[in-house]
């Protein structure tokens, strides 16, 4: 069986179709980040967060108001994953200890018959969010310098790496604008946690996975083929490695759709995350990347 | 090229025997927890008996699963390294002091430097010319009055490196007493404790066991009268709406000390409540009115809901409020609930002492849980050394018929009035809630007093259940996944497709081998990790198909498309995935916990899929591939 025989889609030449889309989806996503604000969760903000498992399905809202009673400060209440489940989410200061069980009396007494017990709980100091934060800031700051110059290294030209820099950070900027929209409208947590930041480098490294195989195909194609301009040998090369790009995306993007049905509630987030941004990086590697190596290496009059 | 294969099928063969040797611990110790648990009664508790020595190597030698796949709690426990340096100077600590202290911590956070790094830069700042030997000085450790402030310096870095190695040692010796299968106490960074306990089931006792400093004390109360005076100055202050508002809204530094204990030292005030009229009260605003109940046990300041206390910890330690209260004493909450209302809040004694201890913990010599003979509640029974007896008998001869407030950690445990004079250097704990808990507090006693308080920074708990459900969640993943790719690979590249799928599930076993071998734990973040794998690992098998292919079409023969399929797809092969085991190792070098899983899992999958890819696909293709051309799909 094969999808593409042998294509060849003219992608530098509409390179500007792509230019605007994506400027478009980052323009956007900026403008909805800036205006909402990214919904950090406690690894980053600091605060006190537990799962409550009910014998039978509790009514969210209902806990909500009987929560905000109860903590004098309005919790964020979400299902996780079961009926039977809420996640609680609270910045009601004061003992973490307290507060959950102050949650449990409450709740016990509007329901004697619907006792929670706490299944998960997590507590992060204000202090120690700030670390965190920093040591996610750092992490993703070393990984882009790094790629930059592995790709430096490697590809003996600045322009393929500020090519797949600027493909990598389209991926995540436009991703987080897709979360942070996505975040009030579905029913799973979204905020931006350490997972988050792991599923942020995964794309990261995914996306790059694709732009360094096309890449390695324009060193490749331009010893092969010396007299063609620059511009089709790129062309050529995207196209040379479409088939394989689609297939490699295709078994990716299988396994992470089972992990976002059956992966659990945990990693409900984390995977979705991954979806949106496996999609994109495939977009940008395809069609980002190497349009900007092309534009570069035009306006720098590089001729090698 | 026959030589070469043999070679080849010989490494193979070798890895996997390897990693199926390191595998079968997990799989032996799954059985044979299964069979324990199939037992009953007595008979499980011989079977455990006779075997002991075979289970625990087994579990040494098994996959670790994290906590948060086994269920268990995590906390990371901060030294309070402030109090510390106030407490290493055994002279004239002043405001100069203190303030250099707070200041110095809010800049370490703020700047993610050495706390003593600021101290001295904030000390030397306030004032050029002062010297930090003159706190400092220990004539035993050669800091003398002559020591310069860099000698300080690192006279201060070490002993506060002392101190977080005491602190470990005093933490693991009490997660020992508790008894916890397989603890995991590590140092992080300069101030941290990370500890793992696994399967802890009672995270409160777990939280007062760790963050105990054992740090007794015996106070006397602050002066009735004195403190009377003063309280009512403090109501009338905040009668002014804006004062409570000032106090309300800024002093970090006692928001900082605010946390688990309240009453923090240099918080020093008076005795409140018991005439509050007297300073016509407007208790509309007054915020103190609004959450202080009043008391009558002629010593305490009033009662405060447990979410209401670090407000008063506030409106306390305003400096204006401060400075009205009386030098030498102090403010401390008690340690339990005085009582608890209807919906489960815990309401808490405020209670003014003498900033001086009379007494400290380091003269008991002994302490065992006990019960109260005449109320038969538990409580903890104390003996004192000759000097602890001697202060003992003086202090509690000299204040027959006044309270005396025996405190641990900042927190009062009970404050009764002393009946007769004590000459034999016994002495108790009550308010104790338990039998249980009398016996963590003498654990904490005897294991020694932390050389500071450690405050919880972060703590995680996942209970059994959901732990369980996650192994089960994430399996069902790793076999779909296995599956669905499987399936696609077979039918998009027919048998060569088939030579895929048995490398990618070489690779998991692989994976599993390489992750049990080198001990490293299984999260579920790990676990996405491995599913992810799955996917990205035929990538390599992909580029070399997809490579062949278009050497057939360029009118290759077989053999020679598989040979330039394979060399020209190295390249590809190798950036790519070099690429991504740089982020896998960023990953894995500022992660903690679950998501060092994560980046373990991709990085050995890596490793484990390009090994596959290049030699065991390989392997198979110039097996089969030898006499005739095989389906590419």
């Amino acid at each position: 069986m094969r999808i593409f025989k042998k294509t060849n889609f003219d992608f530098i030449a509409g390179r500007k179709i792509a230019y605007i889309v994506s400027a478009g989806l980052v323009l956007v996503s900026l403008a909805v980040i800036l205006l909402r604000g990214i919904s950090y969760g406690i690894d980053f903000k600091g605060g006190q967060e537990f799962v409550l498992e009910f014998p039978t399905a509790a009514n969210v809202s209902e806990t909500r108001a009987i929560l905000t009673n109860a903590l004098g400060t309005q919790p964020e209440v979400k299902q996780f994953g079961l009926a039977q489940d809420l996640l609680i989410r609270t910045d009601a200061s004061g003992d973490p200890e307290q507060i959950v069980n102050a949650s449990i009396s409450a709740l016990t007494e509007a329901d004697p018959n619907n006792v929670p017990v706490v299944i998960k709980s997590d507590t992060v100091g204000p202090r120690f969010a700030e670390d965190l934060k920093r040591g996610a800031l750092y992490s993703v700051i070393s990984a882009l310098v790094v790629i930059f110059l592995y790709i430096l290294v490697r590809f003996k030209n600045w322009t393929f790496s500020l090519g797949a820099i600027a493909a990598l950070a389209h991926d995540v900027i436009v991703t987080l604008g897709i979360l942070t929209i996505a975040n009030k409208l579905l029913p799973f947590s979204m905020d931006i946690d350490q997972n988050m930041i792991a599923a942020f480098l995964t794309i990261v490294g995914y996306s790059l996975n694709d732009t360094v195989v096309i890449f390695d195909r324009i060193r490749e194609n331009k010893t092969v083929h010396k007299g063609s301009p620059f511009k089709e040998v790129v062309n050529r090369s995207v196209n040379d490695t479409l088939s394989r790009t689609v297939i490699t995306t295709g078994t990716t993007l299988f396994v992470v759709i089972v992990l976002f049905i059956f992966g659990g509630e945990v990693l409900k987030g984390f995977a979705f995350a991954l979806l949106v941004g496996m999609i994109l990086g495939t977009y940008s590697s395809v069609w980002v990347a190497s349009s900007i190596v092309v534009d570069l290496q035009k306006k720098f009059n590089i001729s090698k | 090229m026959k030589q070469n294969n043999t070679t080849k099928l010989v490494f193979v063969l070798a890895f996997l025997a390897l990693s199926l040797y390191y595998l079968q611990f997990t799989v032996r110790n799954v059985l044979q927890n299964r069979h324990i648990d199939s037992l009953e009664g007595q008979a499980k508790t011989d079977y455990i008996n006779t075997n002991f020595e075979s289970i625990t190597s087994l579990r040494e030698r098994t996959l670790n699963l994290g906590l948060d796949l086994q269920g268990g709690m995590h906390v990371a426990l901060e030294i309070r390294t402030p109090q510390l340096l106030v407490d290493l100077a055994n002279e004239g600590v002043d405001s100069l002091l203190t303030s250099s202290v707070a200041a110095a911590d809010a800049a370490s956070v703020e700047n993610n430097t050495d706390i003593v790094d600021e101290f001295l830069a904030e000390f030397e700042r306030r004032d050029p010319e002062a010297r930090l030997s003159r706190y400092y000085r220990n004539d035993g450790l050669n800091i003398t009055r002559r020591s310069t402030n860099a000698e300080i310096r690192d006279y201060l870095k070490s002993q506060r490196d002392g101190a977080i190695d005491r602190a470990i040692e005093i933490v693991r010796t009490r997660v020992d007493r508790f008894g916890v299968t397989e603890p995991s106490i590590v140092k992080q960074g300069a101030n941290r404790i990370i500890v793992e306990l696994p399967g802890v089931d009672d995270e409160s006792r777990v939280r007062n066991l760790l963050r105990g400093a054992a740090r007794l004390e015996f106070h006397l109360t602050a002066d009735q009268t004195e403190m009377t005076t003063s309280l009512n100055r403090v109501i009338t202050f905040y009668n002014n709406k804006e004062n409570a508002d000032r106090a309300l809204s800024g002093v970090a530094i006692a928001e900082a000390e605010s946390d688990s204990s309240m009453a923090s030292e240099g918080l020093s005030s008076d005795s409140v409540a018991s005439d509050t009229t007297a300073a016509t009260p407007n208790a509309a605003t007054n915020p103190l009115i609004q959450i202080v109940l009043p008391t009558n046990d002629g010593v305490s300041i009033g009662t405060v809901a447990g979410r209401d206390t670090a407000t008063v910890n506030r409106l306390f330690a305003y400096p204006a409020v401060r400075a009205m209260l009386p030098r030498d004493t102090k403010l401390l909450w008690t340690a339990k609930p005085v009582f608890t209302d209807e919906s489960g809040m815990g309401f808490y004694n405020l209670l003014p002492v003498r900033a001086q201890a009379e007494l400290t913990g380091e003269t008991i010599t002994e302490a065992r849980p006990d019960f109260d003979p005449f109320t038969n509640a538990p409580q903890v029974s104390m003996k004192m050394n000759a000097d602890g007896s001697r202060i003992w008998s003086r202090v509690t001869g000299a204040n027959i018929g006044k309270p005396i407030a025996i405190v641990l950690d900042n927190l009062v445990y009970t404050y009764p009035n002393v009946i007769s004079k004590i000459s034999d250097g016994n002495s108790s704990i009550t308010g104790v809630g338990s039998l249980t808990e009398a016996e963590d507090l003498v654990n904490i006693l005897m294991s020694g007093a932390l050389p500071a308080p450690l405050d919880i920074v972060e703590e995680r708990t996942v209970g059994p259940t959901l732990g369980a459900t996650s192994i089960q969640q994430g399996f069902l993943s790793v076999v779909l996944g296995l599956a669905l790719v499987a399936f696609f690979m077979f039918l998009y590249y027919r048998v060569s497709g088939l030579f895929a799928v048995i490398a990618l599930l070489l690779n998991i076993v692989l994976l599993l081998g390489i992750m049990a071998a080198f001990r490293a734990t299984l999260t579920l973040p790990g676990i996405a990790g491995i599913v992810l794998t799955i996917g990205m690992a035929v990538d390599a098998n992909v580029l070399i198909f997809e490579r062949i292919r278009e050497e057939l079409d360029s009118g290759k023969s077989f053999r020679a498309a598989v040979e330039a399929g394979f060399a020209n797809a190295l390249s590809a092969i190798l950036d790519s995935n070099i690429t991504t085991f740089l982020t896998g190792a960023i990953l894995y070098s500022f992660g903690v916990g679950p998501i060092k899983g994560f980046a373990v899992t991709l990085m050995a999958g890596i490793v484990s899929s390009l090994f596959t890819a290049l030699i065991v696909t390989r392997l198979l293709f110039d097996t089969f591939t030898r006499k005739k051309a095989i389906s590419l799909g």
